[in-house]
């Protein structure tokens, strides 16, 4: 069996935001729609005050509340671990989104461009024009952990975690490499090395009990 | 809309660990939840006091019953005009294994369709009863009946709180994430509509009883209970601390505080009490308190929305 | 995207003033911009200002050889030249030899970041120093930031240590004198043998010279007397003072020693509010982290270990004295031989020029045995040893008063704004600009308006319509860089550990429109240049200077009457660079050239003999020159900063007097690159959602002093009365005296934005410009208030 996990080094991260615009263009996301923010938090007080950084996305649950929450079944988990959005099924109850405690479900409300702010931020964006074609209006979107990456690539024989063509986007273009993409089934891959080697993990809102399957290591220390 | 300012994924509007309040569902939300709440209680209460002839009808069949499928309908229309794919909504029926969104929906349609065949035998047209040849009676008089109006009755009741549980079940919202929101919805529709069977008794004239004072009193006072024990609890959680501290102190304190605590919750149990007291009081009684309670259980859920606040997600709320 | 020529129809220029475009033919356009070209040349070629800060073709030979033999010396990268690098390159060119020095991200275990972004995604080589010192994370490396503003580099840092802005120079001297004076921690076999510390300077701050050689002089401690830098000498004396030939000489250590004692710990908390305790702190662990005397081996090969070392950038360049600056934090790498060993400050690109097959890094010595800035390629980036003798200015950069600064594009908007005071030469007719966007980058909108009304016609390349491009006259449509054919980009070239690699840009898209050359793909700008050159009559001139700039061998070397094709000319080069069968095919099919290093090339400083410099002799007499120069021409050109040694001296904001009593300023943001990026909505949208783009950073007391909460909606005001409005952020991120916003957003030619547009409250005048390095100060006071929610 295979259980797709990541682990992020946020003792690594700069805060770039390369992965939030890796994963917007790779997944023609629309305007408001970012699977992979990096949430800022000011920490300390002056003069010991820094900014931390927190690159999230999708945690790919294994008791995922939002494939609980859903009335349609349009959310389900592949037997990998990746939980996946139908929007032929979606009937866009929300449902979901109240449900899952990251944040991670979009509405595609349909808008493409002017729906990104005031001013300049109104262009239709190249993402936007995807967007248009891919999503259906009304649904909900989400991190797909890059599955079509992840599936093509192992159609050709690669590694996800390992082999650039078959990891996701977002892992990929980070600089600082802090974000690390495995199979969390076998204990040699990337992930099972790197929190054996950097462990602990923790994941974001354990209360929530959700089984999250992005794991965070903190490997500075500070 | 409101909603329509911004995405409603709140988490995407600045990129900040803080916490986050929820903007998915508003008012519409709140009133089908409201209706639903109100309907399912309608229907419930008025059976438990075998109320339902005596305040009316209308082609021959009760008029409380009416009102009552009358809310869910168009609370169920609000609900499926508030959809992304409101075409698709016979869909949210298929998955009552985890989803409290599906058991609500089967609920109402189980209630509507099971109601209205209870009914039914006693609909007149034009001075006949072309169904009276169904073998039960809307009086649920046999067996058959009875077994219909006790689906009936079980389905009322899960419309009366499923919206909460849409709340409680899951954890992300620490506020919503308890038994005691639903069961404030059940008390609120139970009292709602208790108030407003007894302005249905005063209208038609019939002599309110001191036991539907005491009803409606017991109702209020257990949902004020709830309130408060449930902004007790867990009040310096993550999440929920902000939900509390935006209801009691924060924007929301004169309507919460003001309007569903006091002129809601209290002025109508204070009413009800005068209203056991004293007989003749009864009927001005009943109509203040639906111009209390309605309002208010609308607020309460409105409320409740506005409050649903994500915590941090960094951060470690203690595991119960 | 502008796929045609185009010409204004408007004659009125101005920002917001409907240009009127209409569509020309490249014939018409070309032909045009040719015949004023032809004319400027043969009357003046200074009547052309040629402008860009094109990173493709920058490291390249073309836009050099094109200028050079169009007549000028040099080009102009306009806004960069204002504010970035004014005190690095000259400074590396000095001790390194290079454009600039980046710390060995991979040995280096203390560095400090001095007003540079060095390691987040903003600096250079970002991708590459990010993931190193994410590698070194966590524990093996400790980075100080010093800093007004903890912004994301100094917020990865172990330490910030908050600074009040323009006051660096204090504290970098109060580190030097507690390295040398009571610590003595420094490499005194460096300082010796490695730098300039041992040559004796006599009363006068000159250097004792040899009678007849004129060669400086230094003390042989082990036989007691003076003898020539490069004698055979025993003991290279640092401290003490001694009798030559009857005149008392110190060398130059012991000047730069006694120099510094007055900058205290208590005189340095006063100046810059970093606490007294802190700056012995901080120079202790620099000196200690330096670990003097220890080595370490690489590829077989026992060099000196020097893992402490520090970085500068626009921090230290933007401001008033930049160069004195300059000079004090070239002091530290200097003395703790921190330069180009491993651990320390790395020359990038190293030995002045990168490496390639026909080329081997160099370290010219002086006739004073000093490392020497050799030539540069054809742009006009100057070094500052040895001084350029000056002369009056030919162009309104006033060039040649600068004889050590690297660039002086400011006082084009100094000139411009007051021309009675300076007394400009001719202004240029044409202005020929593309890759930058000089009117959003520099100056306030205002006076870039006035600034881009002087020139009688404006010629834009560009791909869109922007800030700059609305004053133009004639348009030329540009490409994108997935279109462009520019084999001599991007490269690895710094020393230090890792393979040396050039990996130059090819068209992988193809420009949907027609370019200059109607048989030829558009694949670069160098052709729309190439054919200017052409019908201007001089072609031959630019395969000359190709030839010379990069050493093209006979069989490659361009005949002046040849007619050739930007292809046919890069096809030629590469050959020449990296062999016969490595043209342009094997450029479009692979065009990857990488190269192992060996130790020298990793760290050359140990293998080559001119010394480095801690004593800058040459400033004296070079700011003599300038002031002659001046005085002739009756302008008041400032000279005050010619000094051997550096000083701190306070900017015009330093202690501002109430209420514009806050220093404003500004950084980079890691998601922009300049203003070019602030066209990208995907961008935007991004920088916004992190709150960077319409904010002002206030510290929490502040804020509160001033009755301002956090999102509320301020007014900033500069001294000279400049406003913006602005978001209040409050955060302790911010030194309490500072407002900082980012640096480069709020353009308009995108339309209505709420964004911060800095430079619009920067000041242009003789007080914010330092006349030895040409640096704007980019820092300006400032108060700030609440306005009531629009
Ligand atoms: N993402 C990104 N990367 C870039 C660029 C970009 O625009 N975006 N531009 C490139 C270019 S052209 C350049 S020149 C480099 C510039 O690279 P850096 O110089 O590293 O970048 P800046 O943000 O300009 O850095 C200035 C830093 O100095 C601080 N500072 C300002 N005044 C003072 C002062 O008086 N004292 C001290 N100690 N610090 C001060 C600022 O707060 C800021 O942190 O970056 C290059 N890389
Ligand atoms: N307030 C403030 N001002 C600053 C700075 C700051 O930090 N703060 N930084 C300063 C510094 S360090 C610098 S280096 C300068 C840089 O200032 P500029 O040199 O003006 O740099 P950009 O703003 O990036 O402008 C580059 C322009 O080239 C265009 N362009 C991009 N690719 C191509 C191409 O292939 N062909 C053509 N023709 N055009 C292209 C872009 O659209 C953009 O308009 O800004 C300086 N100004
Ligand atoms: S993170 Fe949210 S969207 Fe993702 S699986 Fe978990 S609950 Fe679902
Ligand atoms: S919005 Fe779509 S995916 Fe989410 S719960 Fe409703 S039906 Fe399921
Ligand atoms: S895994 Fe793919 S879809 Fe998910 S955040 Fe990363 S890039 Fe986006
Ligand atoms: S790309 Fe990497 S370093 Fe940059 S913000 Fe994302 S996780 Fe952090
Ligand atoms: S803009 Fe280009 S050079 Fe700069 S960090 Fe990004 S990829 Fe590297
Ligand atoms: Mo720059």
């Amino acid at each position: 069996m295979t259980r797709w996990a990541m682990v992020i080094d946020t003792g690594r991260c700069i805060g770039c935001g390369a992965c939030s615009i890796a994963c917007k263009t790779e997944n023609a996301t629309p305007g408001d729609v970012w699977y992979a923010p990096v949430i800022e938090e000011e920490v300390g007080d002056y003069p010991d005050a820094h900014m931390d950084y927190l690159p999230v996305l999708c945690n790919h649950c294994e008791d995922a509340p939002c494939i609980k929450a859903c009335p349609t079944r349009a959310l389900d988990r592949r037997d990998d671990g990746i939980v996946l959005a139908d929007d032929d099924a979606c009937i866009g109850s929300r449902a979901c989104m109240n449900a899952c405690p990251y944040g991670a479900l979009h509405l595609f409300e349909g808008r493409t461009g002017e729906a990104l702010g005031g001013g300049a931020r109104t262009a239709a964006t190249v993402p936007d024009a995807g967007a248009a074609a891919r999503y259906t209006p009304g649904t909900v979107q989400k991190c797909t952990f890059c599955a079509h990456r992840i599936d093509h690539g192992l159609e050709h024989g690669l590694v996800p975690g390992l082999d650039i063509a078959a990891t996701p986007a977002c892992v990929v273009t980070c600089p600082a490499e802090c974000r690390i993409f495995g199979d969390l089934e076998d204990g040699e891959s990337t992930v099972s090395r790197y929190l054996r080697e950097r462990g602990p993990a923790t994941v974001l809102r354990p209360d929530a009990e959700t089984g999250a399957h992005v794991f965070y290591v903190d490997g500075s220390a500070r | 809309m409101s909603r329509h300012l911004g995405p409603q994924n709140v988490f995407m509007d600045r990129f900040v660990l803080e916490p986050k309040v929820q903007r998915v569902w508003d008012i519409p939300h709140a009133v089908w939840f409201t209706l639903m709440g109100v309907g399912g209680g309608l229907f419930v209460l008025a059976r438990a006091l075998e109320l339902e002839s005596d305040v009316g009808t209308w082609l021959g069949l009760p008029f409380v019953e009416l009102l009552s499928f009358a809310a869910i309908a168009v609370g169920g229309g609000i609900l499926i005009a508030d959809l992304g794919r409101p075409l698709r909504f016979l869909r949210a029926l298929v998955n009552p294994g985890t989803s409290w969104i599906s058991r609500g929906a089967i609920a109402d349609v189980v209630f509507v369709v099971v109601g209205g065949l209870l009914v039914l035998p006693d609909l007149e047209l034009g001075g006949s009863r072309p169904f009276d040849w169904l073998p039960w009676t809307a009086a649920a008089t046999n067996g058959l009946g009875r077994l219909l109006e006790l689906v009936a009755l079980a389905a009322a009741v899960v419309v009366m709180f499923y919206a909460g549980q849409v709340l409680a079940e899951p954890r992300a919202i620490p506020y919503w994430h308890s038994p005691l929101i639903p069961a404030q919805f059940l008390l609120s529709s139970a009292a709602t509509a208790t108030a407003l069977l007894l302005f249905l008794q005063a209208v038609n004239d019939v002599v309110i009883p001191a036991g539907h004072c005491w009803l409606l009193a017991g109702f209020l006072a257990l949902l004020l209970v709830l309130m408060a024990v449930h902004l007790r609890i867990d009040a310096d959680h993550p999440g929920k601390a902000e939900s509390i501290e935006r209801l009691t102190s924060g924007r929301y304190r004169t309507p919460f505080l003001g309007g569903v605590v006091l002129v809601g919750t209290i002025l109508p149990l204070i009413l009800a009490l005068v209203g056991v007291a004293w007989a003749d009081a009864r009927d001005v009684v009943s109509v203040l308190a639906v111009l209390c309670t309605v309002p208010a259980g609308y607020g309460l859920r409105l409320l409740t929305l506005r409050v649903g606040i994500f915590p941090p997600v960094r951060t470690m709320v203690p595991v119960r | 995207r502008i796929t045609t020529p185009l010409r204004r129809t408007n004659p009125d220029k101005g920002i917001g003033v409907d240009p009127g475009w209409v569509p020309i033919s490249w014939e018409d356009a070309l032909s045009e911009i040719a015949g004023r070209l032809k004319e400027i040349r043969d009357e003046d070629p200074t009547g052309l200002l040629f402008s860009t800060f094109d990173a493709y073709q920058l490291r390249g030979p073309f836009i050099g050889a094109w200028i050079n033999a169009f007549g000028l010396p040099g080009f102009t990268t306009w806004s960069a030249q204002i504010f970035c690098g004014n005190n690095v390159h000259g400074i590396s060119y000095m001790n390194q030899s290079a454009f600039e020095g980046v710390p060995d991200p991979v040995h280096a275990r203390y560095i400090m970041l001095f007003g540079s972004q060095f390691g987040s995604v903003v600096h250079y080589d970002t991708m590459h120093a990010a993931r190193a010192l994410a590698e070194r994370r966590p524990g093996d490396l400790h980075i100080v930031s010093i800093d007004p503003v903890r912004g994301p580099a100094a917020s990865r840092a172990e330490e910030w240590v908050p600074i009040r802005p323009g006051t660096d120079a204090a504290l970098l001297l109060g580190m030097v004198n507690q390295l040398v004076n009571e610590l003595h921690l420094y490499d005194e076999q460096f300082v010796k043998h490695m730098t300039n510390g041992p040559y004796l300077v006599g009363p006068d701050g000159l250097y004792l010279r040899e009678a007849g050689t004129g060669k400086p002089m230094v003390w042989d401690a082990s036989d007691g007397r003076a003898k020539p830098f490069d004698a055979d000498v025993g003991d290279f004396a640092l401290t003490g003072s001694y009798a030559v030939d009857g005149v008392q000489a110190r060398p130059g250590f012991q000047c730069l020693a006694d120099h510094v004692r007055r900058y205290t710990p208590e005189m340095v908390e006063d100046i810059t509010s970093v606490p007294a305790a802190t700056v012995v702190r901080l120079a202790r662990e620099y000196g200690e982290a330096s670990q003097i005397g220890a080595t370490i081996e690489i590829d077989g090969e026992t060099l000196p270990y020097r893992p402490a070392s520090v970085v500068w950038y626009r921090g230290l360049s933007a401001h008033k004295h930049a160069m004195l600056t300059g000079l004090a934090i070239a002091l530290l790498p200097a003395l703790t031989g921190a330069l180009d060993v491993p651990g320390g400050l790395l020359a990038d690109p190293y030995g002045l020029r990168g490496k390639s097959p026909s080329r081997e890094p160099q370290f010219q010595a002086s006739f004073e045995g000093l490392i020497q800035q050799s030539f540069i390629g054809g742009g006009r980036v100057g070094g500052m040893y040895p001084p350029r003798p000056a002369s009056p200015p030919l162009t309104p950069e006033y060039f040649e008063l600068l004889p050590v600064g690297p660039y002086g594009a400011v006082f084009y908007l100094l000139a411009s704004e007051e021309p009675e005071v300076w007394k400009p030469p001719s202004w240029p007719k044409m202005l020929f600009q593309y890759h930058s966007n000089i009117v959003k980058t520099s100056g306030p909108p205002d006076v870039m308006d006035r600034f881009m009304k002087r020139f009688e016609l404006v010629v834009s390349v560009t791909r869109r319509f922007e800030e700059t491009t609305d004053f133009a006259d004639i348009v030329l449509p540009d490409l994108h860089y997935l279109e462009r054919l520019a084999p001599y980009v991007f490269g690895h070239f710094s020393s230090g550990e890792g393979e040396i690699a050039n990996y130059g840009s090819k068209p992988v898209v193809q420009a949907p429109f027609a370019g200059p050359v109607p048989d030829e793909p558009y694949v670069d700008i160098m052709q729309v240049l190439l054919e200017l050159a052409r019908r201007a009559g001089f072609a031959g001139a630019v395969h000359q200077r190709l030839n010379e700039i990069s050493h093209l061998q006979p069989e490659y070397a361009l005949g002046p009457d040849e007619e050739l094709s930007y292809a046919d000319i890069v096809d030629r080069m590469l050959k020449n660079e990296y062999g016969p069968d490595k043209g342009l095919d094997w450029h479009l099919a692979d065009g990857l050239w990488t190269s192992p290093k060996t130790v020298f090339e990793k760290y050359p400083r140990p293998f080559v003999t001119p010394r480095a410099q801690i004593y800058f002799e040459f400033m004296g007499p070079a700011g003599d020159d300038v002031r002659r120069v001046a005085d002739g021409l009756g302008i008041p050109w400032e000279t005050d900063d010619y000094q051997p040694l550096p000083d701190f001296k306070p900017c015009p904001s330093f202690r501002h007097a109430p209420p514009h009593d806050l220093y404003l300023m500004n950084l980079k943001l890691p998601q922009h690159a300049l203003s070019h990026t602030h066209l990208n909505p995907l961008l935007s949208s991004l920088s916004a959602r992190h709150r960077d783009l319409s904010a002002v950073m206030i510290h929490p007391v502040t804020a509160a002093e001033r009755g301002i909460a956090d999102g509320d909606r301020v007014m900033v005001e500069t001294f000279e009365g400049r406003t913006h409005d602005a978001w209040a952020r409050v955060t302790n991120l911010v030194h309490p005296e500072v407002l900082a916003t980012q640096g480069c957003g709020g353009g308009w030619s995108k339309g209505p934005n709420d964004e911060v547009n800095f430079n619009s409250l920067l000041t242009i005048d003789k007080e914010h410009i330092d006349f030895v390095s040409g640096a704007l100060d980019c820092c300006i006071s400032a108060r700030v208030f609440k306005t009531e929610p629009p």
